[in-house]
């Protein structure tokens, strides 16, 4: 508005002066004025402006030239004309102009606002924006870019804001030593000289607490091409992410790289034509990689095992077609001609119509797989060998059968020309080649290698019986002289001998040998092999342990055989019976006519009451009480009469759980001897009966007899207590008739005493020796005509002695009464000495007296029955006969020592019975 | 006297004889009755009253009823009709079970082998300590 009315003002002035027409020089004035009018309200388009205006000045100042020249009205008016167009013309484009700005101040308004708005958008970016002029000077800047200054704290940075000349900030700092400010202003000034249209850095800016990077782009302002802006910004956030985004894909390459094997790209074509392979390319195959890719196609398909390619075309097809993964293993060859196995897994990559566009894969070098897997085939061979030979071991088979077979399999697992086995004889220290195996073409040595003397092999042998294993490698290789010439002579490249022993002895070894080439005899093997040789010694042993159990059995068979012996086994868990056929035999059957494998068999055959007993002594036995079982029983034979059978039986082995398991027994007939028992048991019930008969008729004999001469004693008593005084003959008669009637008395006691040492056993009781001997002094106060005597008695006891009263008391009785009876009546002083000594072990009584004595030709004989050695004597001559009898009998002897006129002295040692006495308190 | 009554029980009347005059000679006794059968003696033992005797000598061996059978009824008669009298065997015999079986036997005093003479008499039948 205020510009239209100004070229309006100049437009009505110069249309004045022109047609006025009034001075030249004042209109050219006016001209300028008007120029500089238009070139003030109008900018835009200065140029036709100005050019308008010049030419108007031009044709306002030719104006009084033309006039000079040429007076002619018509060029007056045509100068004039011509002026007053060019200004008509000019104004009317200045007034549109100003019109047309007049339209633009509003338009303007708004775009004022629109730049308040940018500046606001400015403000809001991250970004640090600041625009530079042609100097360098900061004019405009953003909020961030201040902010960034001042939150930097950097004093540099603090400064820089509008009004600072960057260059010689930047320039000052690269003096300083900064290379980002260097670099920074050489790129403004290239931007700024338009040598580039922009200049971008990006660097990093570390601090303590973190690391940041940003980027500094300038670029000239669109419009103001001398000026510049520079934005910066942070991009740490874009630079870690970037960051990583490496460092996942340099993990993702160095994983590739560190792969055991290749990743692969190829077309589904018959040679496998790869475009992409991973770096483990090269490590598998050998190819390099890298001259591999979409121009230059590597044929995966050539590197494939000839024998292998068919199966593997197969296989992939049929995966690819049906959508599967497909999961190979071949071998290839590598560049150098090595073969690998790998192991590929591929799947195929389809269209959307579901044509295989290509092939991806995997593929893993599993050559030491391979290899592990080759190896453990072969453990595993050896370990499935040793089995065998420990199953042929434990079997029942022939033994030279079995150890052919372990020798053929060892042989042939081995690959070796020849196995055998050696025995050493000791009695002649010569081997023997007992079992041989050969490979195809090779030829047998059994022959020749028979009663060899060790010491041929002495260099082998003196190892192998001191329980080490010989192992030549190599015959070419080996140092001592004889054990190398000893191979070659036949020819032997390898051999392996392992050294056999049974029951701790050397028993030769067995063999391996390779013909045909060298080897290296492999550590496990040899482990093996000598485990397969403690097989086959055991193996042997074993055997001639059961050689020697059947001898053994052999023999023990014999015995039973000869001794008509019935065996049995029970298992006492589970009833499993075994009976041998004499076991039958004994009862009457064959042996297929009984059930010999059942218990009932045995229970049905026996006498109902002697299976109790039987059960009753089995379980005795059981629980440990006795040692054995044994029990004489009665068993039904098949003719109906019962046969005495005497069972014995032990318990020979336990369970687990310490049960009685086996029992085994014998049977053995004793009908013959159990009959001729029972006789002569019922020979000793009637020897008894007669015997008891007898003593009562010994007693009541003895009984009879004596009544009467009881009654004829006490008659005679009573006469003689009837007689006078001095009727001294009447007396002696009376006194004779006394001692003749007890003598008969006493022969009577005798006989009885007799009768009763012989059949009556001996009865121990304590002894009580004083009681017994004052028990016989009592007696001898019936002898009425005795010498005056002296009875002296010494019993010294030690201990308790046991023996048979009765027959102590009838020994003493007699002893005593002897000594007593035959004293000297010459003498002047007659002496009995009694001593008695008793101790643990026996008793020693010794009478003695001075009486007439004994001569020594009666010594022997006075203990005969009826002897009598004197004349003197009026005695039976069956007392020292009984006394000798119960000294016998109590296991005791007796002494005699006597001298006619000087004594006699009896020693009687009786043992002490106390073992046998089975008191009752 | 010692014994005021003394029964004598013995099939042999001469033994009787000799019994009867020894014990009478030995002074310990004053009347003897003789019983030539243990029936007749227990008869009597059985039918009387009082006087019954304080000494008993019995013979063994005795047609009718022993000498053992005669103490199998004797121990019927009741205590206090027999308290006070001691019973002595008396026989010739030596046999082993009849001296058994009179020890055994709770009414016997003692056993007697015949013959019976006067330090038998003075020894068992007048012990020093008078009574069992």
């Amino acid at each position: 508005m205020k510009n239209g009315l100004l070229v309006w003002l100049a437009f009505i002035l110069l249309i004045a002066i022109v047609l006025i027409d009034w001075y030249v020089p004042l209109g050219t004035a006016v001209g300028v004025l008007y120029l500089f009018v238009i070139v003030l309200v109008s900018r835009e388009r200065k140029r036709v402006i100005l050019l308008f205006s010049v030419l108007a000045i031009l044709l306002t100042a030719l104006n009084p030239i033309l006039l000079a020249t040429s007076e002619t009205p018509v060029n007056v008016y045509l100068n004039r004309s011509l002026s007053i167009a060019v200004i008509v013309m000019t104004s009317i484009y200045a007034i549109y102009k100003s019109n047309l700005e007049d339209q633009s101040e509003e338009m303007r308004q708004h775009l004022d606002q629109s730049a308040s708005y940018n500046t606001a958008v400015l403000d809001s970016v991250s970004a640090h924006i600041a625009v530079l002029n042609e100097d360098g000077e900061i004019i405009s800047t953003n909020r961030a870019w201040n902010e960034f200054g001042k939150k930097s704290g950097l004093p540099d940075l603090k400064g820089i804001s509008v009004g600072t000349n960057y260059f010689k900030v930047l320039k000052k700092a690269e003096e300083a030593g900064d290379n980002t400010a260097g670099q920074t202003l050489k790129g403004m000034l290239e931007v700024k000289a338009k040598t580039s249209e922009l200049y971008e850095w990006e660097y990093p800016c570390h601090r303590e607490s973190e690391n940041k990077w940003f980027v500094m782009k300038v670029s000239r302002l669109k419009g103001f091409d001398d000026h510049l802006v520079a934005v910066h910004e942070d991009i740490t956030s874009r630079v870690l992410a970037e960051r990583s985004l490496q460092a996942r894909e340099e993990t993702w390459r160095q994983m590739l790289r560190n792969l055991p094997g290749y990743v692969y790209r190829c077309q589904n074509d018959e040679k496998w034509n790869a475009f992409f392979v991973s770096e483990g390319f090269a490590r598998v195959t050998g190819y390099d990689p890298d001259n591999v890719d979409e121009e230059n196609h590597f044929p995966l398909g050539d590197l494939i095992h000839r024998d292998y390619i068919d199966y593997i075309w197969k296989q992939s097809q049929d995966a690819l077609n049906s959508g599967d993964v497909f999961r190979l293993e071949y071998p290839i060859a590598t560049k150098t001609g090595e073969i690998r196995w790998i192991w590929e897994r591929g799947q195929g990559v389809y269209s959307d119509d579901g044509q295989v566009q290509y092939i991806e894969g995997f593929i893993s070098d599993i050559t030491e797989r391979k290899r592990s897997e080759e190896y453990i085939r072969k453990r595993l061979s050896m370990e499935k060998l040793h089995v065998r030979v420990s199953e042929a071991a434990v079997g029942y088979e022939d033994v030279a059968k079995v150890l052919n077979s372990i020798l053929k399999d060892l042989g042939s697992t081995l690959e070796v020309s020849r196995a055998y086995i050696f025995k050493h004889n000791h009695s002649n220290d010569t081997l023997d080649n007992t079992l041989e195996w050969c490979a195809d073409e090779i030829e047998p040595q059994i022959q020749n290698l028979q009663e060899v003397p060790a010491s041929v092999f002495s260099v082998w042998t003196k190892p192998l019986s001191e329980g080490k294993i010989v192992c030549e490698h190599n015959a070419a290789n080996v140092t001592n002289p004889v054990i190398k010439e000893m191979l070659l002579e036949q020819e032997i490249k390898a051999i392996l001998l392992v050294p056999l022993f049974v029951s701790g002895e050397f028993y030769g070894f067995v063999g391996f040998e390779d013909c045909v080439e060298a080897r290296n005899w492999d550590r496990e093997d040899i482990e093996m092999l000598k485990s397969i040789a403690l097989t086959i010694s055991n193996l042997i042993e074993r055997r001639q342990a059961e050689k020697s159990l059947i001898q053994e059995r052999a023999r023990l068979d014999n015995i039973i055989k000869s001794n008509n012996l019935g065996t049995w086994e029970w298992n006492l868990q589970t009833d499993e019976v075994i009976y041998n056929e004499r076991w039958a035999e004994i009862v009457g059957y064959s042996p297929e006519q009984l059930e010999l494998d059942c218990i009932n068999t045995w229970r049905q055959l026996m006498h109902p009451e002697d299976e109790v007993k039987s059960d009753d002594i089995l379980q005795q036995h059981i629980d440990g009480k006795i040692p054995f079982y044994e029990c004489e029983v009665r068993m039904k034979h098949k003719d109906g009469r019962w046969v005495w059978v005497l069972d014995k039986g032990k318990i020979m082995t336990y369970t687990l759980d310490g049960k009685p398991e086996w029992i085994y027994g014998t049977h053995t007939e004793i009908t013959a001897s159990k009959l001729a028992e029972q006789e002569i048991k019922n020979q000793n019930i009637e020897l008894e009966k007669r015997n008891t008969e007898l003593d009562r008729f010994v007693y009541s004999t003895s009984h009879d007899l004596r009544a009467p001469l009881t009654s004829l004693l006490g008659l005679i008593m009573i006469a003689e207590s009837n007689v006078r005084e001095e009727d001294s003959e009447l007396r002696e008669i009376f006194k004779m008739m006394e001692k003749s009637v007890r003598r008969l008395d006493g022969f009577i006691g005798d006989i009885l005493d007799y009768s009763r040492n012989i059949r009556q056993d001996v009865e121990c009781e304590l002894i009580d020796f004083e009681e017994l001997v004052q028990e016989q002094e009592e007696g001898l106060k019936h002898f009425n005509n005795l010498v005056d005597h002296k009875v002296n008695v010494s019993v010294k006891c030690s201990g308790d002695f046991y023996s048979d009263k009765r027959r102590i008391r009838v020994i003493l009785n007699n002893l005593i009464s002897n000594a007593v009876k035959y004293l000297d009546p010459d003498k002047d002083e007659s002496v009995v000495n009694v001593e008695i000594q008793t101790d643990d072990q026996l008793a020693r009584i010794t009478i003695e007296d001075n009486g007439i004595g004994i001569k020594e030709e009666h010594h022997e004989k006075i203990f005969d029955m009826f002897y009598r050695a004197t004349a003197v004597s009026d005695g039976s001559g069956i007392g020292l006969y009984i006394t000798k009898e119960s000294i016998e009998k109590l296991g005791g002897s007796v002494h005699l020592e006597s001298t006619p006129g000087y004594g006699t002295r009896f020693l009687v040692k009786l043992p002490n019975l106390k073992h046998k006495y089975k008191g009752v308190g | 006297m010692m014994y005021s009554k003394v029964m004598l029980i013995d099939d042999n009347d001469l033994d009787q004889f000799v019994n009867s005059t020894l014990l009478k000679k030995s002074g310990i006794v004053a009347n003897t009755k003789g019983f030539v059968s243990a029936k007749e003696a227990l008869d009597y033992l059985l039918t009387i009253e009082d006087e019954f005797p304080d000494l008993i000598l019995l013979d063994i061996k005795m047609p009718e009823m022993s000498g053992f059978e005669f103490l199998d009824r004797f121990a019927e008669i009741p205590d206090s009709k027999r308290a006070g009298c001691r019973v002595y065997m008396l026989s010739s015999s030596n046999d082993l079970v009849d001296m058994q079986k009179a020890s055994e036997n709770p009414h016997v005093c003692g056993y007697i082998n015949k013959p019976l003479d006067p330090r038998t008499i003075k020894n068992i039948l007048c012990p020093k300590t008078n009574g069992k």
